[in-house]
């Protein structure tokens, strides 16, 4: 035993991150590894698996017994290519998808090589040979343009290569906006790109990261999609993935499993993760067919809004974007895509004024479920005769993403004439009767 | 069995599990058991590599199955966490302080940080495929009849959700006890004896519920005992919920290994080859061959119809039908087949029977080149189910050459036990990252040991001391309602009306429908110190606790009651008994009947406890015939 004292001049070196250690806890002997500290508590791994920080006044007689194991990657597996299989690649983005936990720290760190992709989801590998591709390693809320376009280069770069097809792990809180970017920018997508997310972190059994990809993976072996979509749970239950269009899809809860739903719309396909068989549910002939020459139009204006509207809002907020030199603008109205008047009509002047300045502003709706109209209501007719463009069905994410992208590779008269024409699956022809359903 | 145990280098230890009454431990609804289920939603779950990079084995064994689970619930009571759709909201602190006071009453000190750990539990008995569980304390002992026992940790922890069925190889689950606090209160291997042992749970039951806030009942409390003999292993047997039954299990445990390690000894001198003098395990297993011929004219309805494959086991006759604990080596196999999904397996040396017939035995004997000493073992699966099994039960025998092995197993209602996994390895923990670490302060464990409750035969002498007969004082010491009713009394309630109605008056009304369990305990106090001043009457107790659960304040209640004493009642019975005294000298005692029929009519009189009033009038009546 080490002679007694808290003056023991190795002990900081024995207290080391790593260092396996056996001290007296109030009369119990406890062994463990040193792992990181926020206070002043010695935090223990202990060989009973369970974390605790002990007061480092209650210890006595600390030894250090020698270095931990190494903490971290699960063994790997080397891949080997099966012939008569297809090749699919995962692009990783980062987020919860990519996410694994530092069993240590109880940090996370994000991991994207194929051979941890093997060992976690061994059937992927049955089902396509696998390329893993690292892009960025961001949780989604901070991505901007500039990852949009590096994703879409991946991606081309992907489609040169010959890929079936290309799965993009991302982020589920912008997920939106991004499957959104990437349908404008593929135009005339040759091949499926089905963006994955996972609501659920990979270091639990039950993440549900495994059943979007590996049905993710199916649908682009067993389908001749072309285009973008995202694929993700259908419902709480592990039963069948949705193929859903790339912009008509929303985050619409902040936790579950089957977060993202379609609105104003259905989803393309289920995939049944069981038997991997599809189902669609709409016409499949206009998703397989390739139109015209596969381009990637990757650019956009940077200076577009969204701005909600909102009882006793201030004519201030929309000065701000003219100030500033905004030259797009979505308003997110009340309703059918109301704004307030104002006394004496002055939002609407304001808004009036922005369009004048040269700024495109849309209008789309909060109630997000319906079409916007512009000229139900005196008022609503007061906003339209400004200049503001309607947007249909669109959703408000899906409608600055595309003026963003518009204004990027369009002239101003060429913008005003496309916002509100679909170009992508943004906008449906006719409002379904089954896309809003109540509770049965 | 004392000296026998020595003798056996018996050690065993005992982790009990105690759920707690505070809420769930980290969701905030109510946690109440129904079985009216309205939804339903269906899971897999998935091995992920723990923290040393390593698969844990026993997620492996249920990933293989490739089992589903169905998880259902009552909308009313169940939340998006249960169903792992939401992240955890923060601990419950009463639950944490309740696990606390715990260790504080067999001296097991608390760390200073508690961390929430996720322990991989993949056999779908949680939605999330981890249980949240933390350390509260280390250390400590209790002491049982004049012997200390060590207490090696306590934990606070999630209880899982119920198994309710199992069918074509999906689990159901009830979600209503998933999340209910657990204590785990963890043993050292110091029990010598299997009646120790049911002493020992015994008297951490009682510790527990000192508390005042364990729940009660069938399935509150689980007992899960690990049992080790020299040359043996340690198995878990999980799941004991009868106190009785404890000594049972633990002996029958014993036995189970000890008849293994005969068998090993047998085994190890048949297959003993002449060189090596080492058991030769190499020719034993066939290759498994399907078998289902045999049967195609076969009487035996569960054999009928079905793929059957067969493995030949090389001069085994009769190992199968070795006794092993309560059952046979068979049936030890069969629990390892179906752990790997199929469901069961038969041997030759319980053939024929089951209605499958000797010439049938002599089809499969042929069919799969047995001889007189060979064994066989018949599954009936899909092909790669069987194999899986299969190679699950060429393990098991060739463990059986060699040791017994570490397990974990299932306590069964006679006692004996079956195989459910194997034990589970270490590294099945790391932090839960949805949620902060705990500090548990010495200022917290100060207030915690200032109200530390007596012990429980310190609390029936004081309550004696207090005025209760033998047989209430015995109901309270561990009564949830103990901690309440010293703080009545201390406030000025009676003692012996206070006890008659928390252990008595509740019951009843309860078991006439009236809805107690809501009532405010405050509201309780004030009517008890109230009846204490006289300002309510002891027989209007009862009326006033229905008119609690049904909204009603204390304050209001009493400042309704028009006081009635004793020498008002006596007023009135005197003057029924003078106004009738032809009848009631007449009839005698027979006279009580209708005498109490005017005396309940009587307005003032309303809500007076009829009991009282008939005793009085029996006296009054009395008095008068002498």
């Amino acid at each position: 035993m080490k002679p007694k004292g808290p003056k023991n001049k190795n002990l900081k070196n024995d207290k080391k991150e790593g260092s396996l250690v056996r001290f007296n806890f109030e009369g119990k002997i406890v062994e463990g590894t040193v792992i990181p500290s926020r206070s002043k508590e010695l935090m223990i791994k202990m060989a009973s698996g369970y974390n605790a920080g002990f007061d480092p006044s209650k210890i006595k007689s600390l030894e250090k017994l020698g270095e931990s194991k190494s903490v971290g990657k699960p063994k790997t597996v080397s891949v080997p290519k099966k012939e008569g299989l297809s090749r699919i690649s995962i692009l990783h983005t980062g987020g919860t998808i990519a996410s694994r936990v530092n069993y240590a720290t109880g940090g996370v760190y994000a991991s994207f090589n194929v051979e941890d992709l093997v060992t976690m989801f061994p059937e992927l590998f049955d089902i396509a040979n696998i390329e893993s591709v690292f892009v960025s390693n961001m949780m989604s809320e901070d991505m901007t343009i500039k990852d949009y376009q590096k994703i879409a280069k991946a991606v081309e770069g992907e489609i040169k290569k010959g890929a079936r097809g290309i799965i993009i792990g991302h982020g589920t809180d912008t997920l939106g906006y991004s499957a959104a970017a990437l349908a404008f920018m593929l135009e005339n997508c040759p091949v499926p790109v089905l963006i994955v997310g996972a609501q659920r972190s990979s270091d639990r059994g039950s993440s549900d990261a495994g059943m979007n990809l590996i049905c993710a993976a199916a649908f682009i072996a067993k389908s001749d999609f072309k285009g973008v979509a995202v694929c993700m749970h259908n419902s709480t239950s592990d039963n069948d993935c949705a193929i859903l269009p790339a912009a008509k899809t929303r985050k619409m809860h902040t936790s579950r499993r089957d977060a993202f739903k379609a609105i104003n719309d259905t989803p393309i396909a289920l995939v049944n993760y069981r038997t991997k068989e599809i189902k669609w549910l709409k016409d499949k002939k206009s998703y397989v067919t390739q139109k015209e020459k596969f381009l990637l139009k990757d650019k956009f204006e940077e200076k577009v809004g969204i701005v909600k509207m909102y009882p006793g809002i201030s004519k201030k907020i929309i000065e701000f974007y003219m100030k500033e030199k905004y030259r797009g603008l979505i308003l997110e109205g009340t309703g059918l895509g109301h704004t307030p008047i104002g006394k004496n009509d002055e939002f609407v002047k304001e808004i009036a004024k922005l369009v004048e300045s040269g700024c495109v502003v849309g209008m789309t709706s909060q109630c997000i479920n319906g079409r916007v109209h512009p000229s139900v209501y005196t008022n609503l007719r007061k906003v339209a005769s400004t200049g503001v463009i309607y947007c249909e069905d669109m959703l408000p994410e899906t409608a600055f993403i595309k003026l963003s992208w518009l204004l990027g590779n369009y002239g101003k008269k060429e913008v005003e004439q496309k916002l509100n024409i679909n170009l992508r699956g943004e906008i449906t022809d006719f409002s379904r009767t089954d896309t809003y359903k109540p509770e049965m | 069995m004392q000296t026998d145990c020595q003798k056996l280098g018996f050690k065993c230890g005992l982790e009990v599990h105690q759920q707690l009454d505070t809420g769930k431990l980290f969701i905030r609804n109510k946690s109440v058991l129904s079985d009216e289920l309205n939804f339903t939603v269906e899971r897999k779950l998935r091995p992920v590599a723990s923290e040393l990079g390593e698969f844990d084995r026993a997620a492996i064994d249920a990933f293989r199955r490739g089992e589903t689970f169905h998880y259902s619930g009552n909308t009313e009571n169940i939340s998006l966490i249960e169903i792992d759709e939401e992240p955890p909201q923060p601990l419950n602190k009463t639950a944490l302080e309740t696990a606390l006071e715990i260790a504080l009453l067999c001296e097991s000190s608390p760390v200073s940080k508690a961390i929430v750990m996720r322990k991989t539990v993949i056999d779908g008995s949680n939605t999330s495929a981890f249980q949240r569980t933390m350390l509260v304390s280390l250390g400590g002992s209790l002491e049982v009849n004049g012997k200390k026992i060590g207490v090696e940790q306590i934990v606070l922890e999630e209880d899982a959700a119920r198994p309710i069925k199992k069918e074509h190889g999906m689990v159901h689950y009830n979600l209503d006890r998933l999340g209910i606090p657990l204590v785990e209160f963890t043993t050292a291997p110091d029990i010598k004896s299997p009646e120790e042992t049911a002493e020992v749970a015994g008297k951490i039951g009682e510790i527990m519920r000192l508390t005042g806030r364990t729940k009660r009942g069938k399935g509150t409390i689980r007992q899960d005992v690990n049992i080790s003999i020299a040359n043996g292993a340690r198995c878990e047997i999980k799941g004991c919920q009868e106190l009785e039954l404890l000594g049972t299990v633990v002996e029958k445990e014993v036995e189970r290994q000890l008849d293994l390690l005969e068998l090993k000894k047998k085994l190890c001198q048949s297959f003993a080859s002449q060189k090596t003098k080492q058991p030769d395990t190499q020719n034993i297993f066939g290759a498994p061959k399907e078998i289902s011929d045999a049967f195609a004219n076969t009487e035996a309805k569960f054999v009928r119809g079905k793929k059957w494959f067969g493995m030949r086991l090389k001069e085994m006759k009769g190992i199968l039908g070795t006794k092993v604990g309560a059952k046979r080596f068979g049936t030890e196999l069969s629990n390892c087949a179906k752990a790997a999904g199929v469901s069961g397996l038969l041997h030759r040396d319980e053939l024929p029977a089951y209605g499958i017939s000797e010439s049938e035995v002599e089809t499969v004997l042929n069919e799969l080149e047995c001889n007189k000493n060979d064994s066989f073992i018949i599954i009936a699966a899909e092909k790669e189910k069987a194999e899986r099994a299969f190679e699950e039960i060429k393990k098991r025998i060739l463990i059986a050459f060699e040791r017994v092995p570490e397990e974990t197993r299932g306590a069964l209602e006679d006692g004996s036990s079956e195989y459910q996994r194997p034990l589970a390895g270490e590294a099945r923990m790391y932090p839960e990252t949805d949620l902060h670490e705990e500090e548990i302060s010495e200022k917290l464990l100060k207030e915690i040991r200032k109200k530390l409750p007596k012990s429980a035969e310190q609390r029936k002498k004081h309550y004696i001391k207090s005025g209760l007969s033998e047989q209430l004082a015995e109901k309270m010491k561990l009564s949830n309602y103990a901690r309440f009713f010293e703080e009545a009394v201390e406030s000025g309630a009676n003692p012996k009306t206070s006890a008659a109605l928390l252990l008595e008056l509740l019951v009843e009304l309860k078991r006439e429908g009236i809805n107690t369990d809501e009532i405010n305990l405050k509201e309780i106090k004030e009517l008890l110190v109230a009846e204490a001043k006289e300002k309510i009457g002891k027989s209007h107790l009862r009326q006033a606790i229905i008119e609690l659960s049904r909204g009603k304040s204390a304050q209001e209640i009493i400042s309704g009651q028009k006081k009635i004493d004793e020498k008002e009642i006596g007023a009135k019975i005197r003057e029924v008994v003078e106004k009738n005294a032809a009848l009631v000298k007449a009839r005698g005692m027979d006279a009580i009947k209708p005498l109490m029929g005017d005396l309940m009519k009587d307005p003032a009189l309303r809500g007076t406890d009829g009991k009282m009033l008939s005793e009085l009038l029996k006296k009054e009546i009395g008095g008068n015939r002498q």
